[in-house]
């Protein structure tokens, strides 16, 4: 018998392709802390190594209100003006 | 828009039942439990419960963003068992649950067992025969049974989101599987909730809600006092999203348990205010990294947070969600929240 | 760029995926990590950041 499939294409199926940020000498380095456990530190860490041993420029904390809350509008419009490179988190 | 991307496709399947089943389990396309196949002859009969196009795009559901048109919505309608009335019902919680302020992107990919729990309030409700009384949250009617299940097939299938994959629930809940009732509003002393919420007594709607899971409360307090106290000592618990985040936790008030609170001369809103403040937790009972997320999550609305700072369960008391609902008993289910995510209510179009 | 603990690599790259971005580049940490001591955490943040300079520079 012939039956309708019940599932949706997944949606943005034109893919972006990847930027290459390069070396990260002097580049500015963007955070957005999701606020799981653990989070803040990693990014702690990682904000000085990258300086020391990347020489990145700069690096911008942004925290979330909450994990499973996106982060502002304004927040993301700022970091893409500012930064050569957003990492986030996800899991935990 | 592209016709091949809004329409829904035919494929060919086993005739056999048994074997038709398996097909849908195989492609990960059912719940778990056999479906009503979704034959043209059937998904058509399901439409004509509306007077809205098929290819007309109702919302876009998350985490995969699919479509959520008004055939697929059909289709996955067919599957749960639902009647052919019911499909305005689905359509309405789907614009409801793909509002912003509902967060379905959290909610279908969180670790959290949270489920969508869909309330129905007005005269749809004994129309379709949507139960708010006796085992209202229970097995045994078909609108509560086939509604609820629909939405989860919806949020499978269309927005993506499958068990292990993109939806993350360490343990999820029975609730996943269906979640709906009614309001038993001709047993409740207050205003329904849809009038509270800013609809008209001869309006039906459809309330989105998402549930951490279900609490009973069985308590033979019998003055609105002692009631409210063990209510919110009950909610009190420190593994709470609701407590570190400001949440929006919703209680079902048995129709007994409604009845004492207003002999006791309590509106709803002063239940509200009542439990807000009875419930305050001392941040002291959460763990370091709960008070780390509490403190990013509520410092900007409470300052610094101390472990003597005494928590609201919710950001303002209008957040706690109350309803009544199911039968005779002293009973009263406590429904814990995701906590990022705001309940969402919307008109049922009638055909 | 996305640092992902491993349990969430598949919802990671779905998501991406489902976004238009599926080229996102995750950086891979252990599972669970929010247990972590202190001074896990800076070591895992060592091997964090090579793999972030690694991803960076990846056509």
């Amino acid at each position: 018998m012939q039956v309708f499939d019940p599932t949706a294409p997944v949606a943005g199926a034109t893919q972006n392709l990847r930027r290459t940020v390069g070396d990260l000498r002097g580049k500015v380095i963007g955070f957005i802390d999701n606020t799981k456990p653990n989070f803040n530190l990693l990014v702690d860490d990682l904000a000085v190594l990258l300086a020391e041993r990347y020489g990145v420029k700069s690096v911008i904390k942004q925290v979330k209100r909450s994990v499973a809350t996106p982060a502002a509008a304004n927040v993301l419009d700022d970091l893409a003006t500012q930064c050569d490179l957003v990492i986030t988190g996800s899991g935990d | 828009m592209n016709s091949s991307l809004t329409r829904a496709a035919l494929v060919e399947a086993p005739d056999d039942l048994d074997e038709l089943i398996e097909f849908f389990h195989a492609r990960r396309w059912s719940d778990g439990l056999p479906i009503v196949p979704p034959t043209r002859e059937r998904v058509a009969r399901m439409l004509s419960g509306t007077t809205k196009k098929p290819d007309d795009v109702i919302a876009k559901i998350a985490p995969g963003f699919g479509e959520a048109t008004v055939e697929r919505i059909a289709i996955n309608a067919v599957m749960a068992g639902c009647r052919v009335d019911y499909l305005p019902l689905l359509i309405a919680a789907s614009q409801a649950m793909s509002d912003p302020q509902f967060n379905l992107q959290g909610i279908q990919a969180t670790t959290n067992p949270v489920a969508v729990w869909l309330l129905v309030n007005g005269p749809i409700a004994e129309q379709l025969g949507v139960n708010g009384g006796m085992n209202c949250l229970g097995q045994g009617t078909v609108a509560n049974a086939t509604l609820g299940r629909a939405l989860r097939l919806i949020m499978q299938n269309i927005g993506g989101a499958l068990p292990g994959d993109m939806d993350r629930a360490t343990h999820g809940q029975p609730g996943k599987f269906s979640f709906c009732c009614a309001e038993n509003e001709a047993q409740s002393p207050w205003e329904a909730l849809h009038i509270e919420r800013g609809f008209t007594r001869e309006q039906s709607t459809v309330t989105v809600i998402a549930a951490a899971g279900t609490h009973n409360l069985n308590t033979h307090a019998d003055n609105a006092d002692e009631l409210i106290k063990v209510i919110a000592d009950t909610m009190a618990f420190p593994a709470s999203n609701d407590y570190w985040i400001g949440g929006e936790p919703w209680l079902v008030l048995g129709p007994q348990h409604a009845a004492i609170l207003a002999a006791g001369g309590l509106g709803k809103f002063d239940v509200k205010r009542r439990l807000w403040e009875e419930s305050k937790l001392s941040a002291g009972r959460l763990c370091a990294k709960e008070l780390s997320r509490t403190q990013s999550a509520r410092g900007a609305a409470l300052g610094t947070i101390t472990s003597e700072t005494m928590l609201t369960v919710a950001q303002k008391a209008e957040d706690i969600g109350i309803v009544v609902a199911g039968g005779p008993g002293t009973h009263t289910v406590y429904v814990a929240s995701f906590g990022d995510a705001r309940a969402v209510t919307k008109v049922i179009g009638l055909v | 760029m996305t640092v992902v603990s491993n349990a969430f690599i598949g919802l990671g790259k779905a998501q991406a995926r489902a976004l238009g971005h599926a080229a996102l580049p995750l950086a891979v940490i252990p599972h669970p990590f929010g247990s972590r001591s202190r001074d896990e955490v800076r070591a895992l943040a060592e091997q964090c950041v090579a793999e972030i300079a690694r991803l960076a520079a990846e056509k």
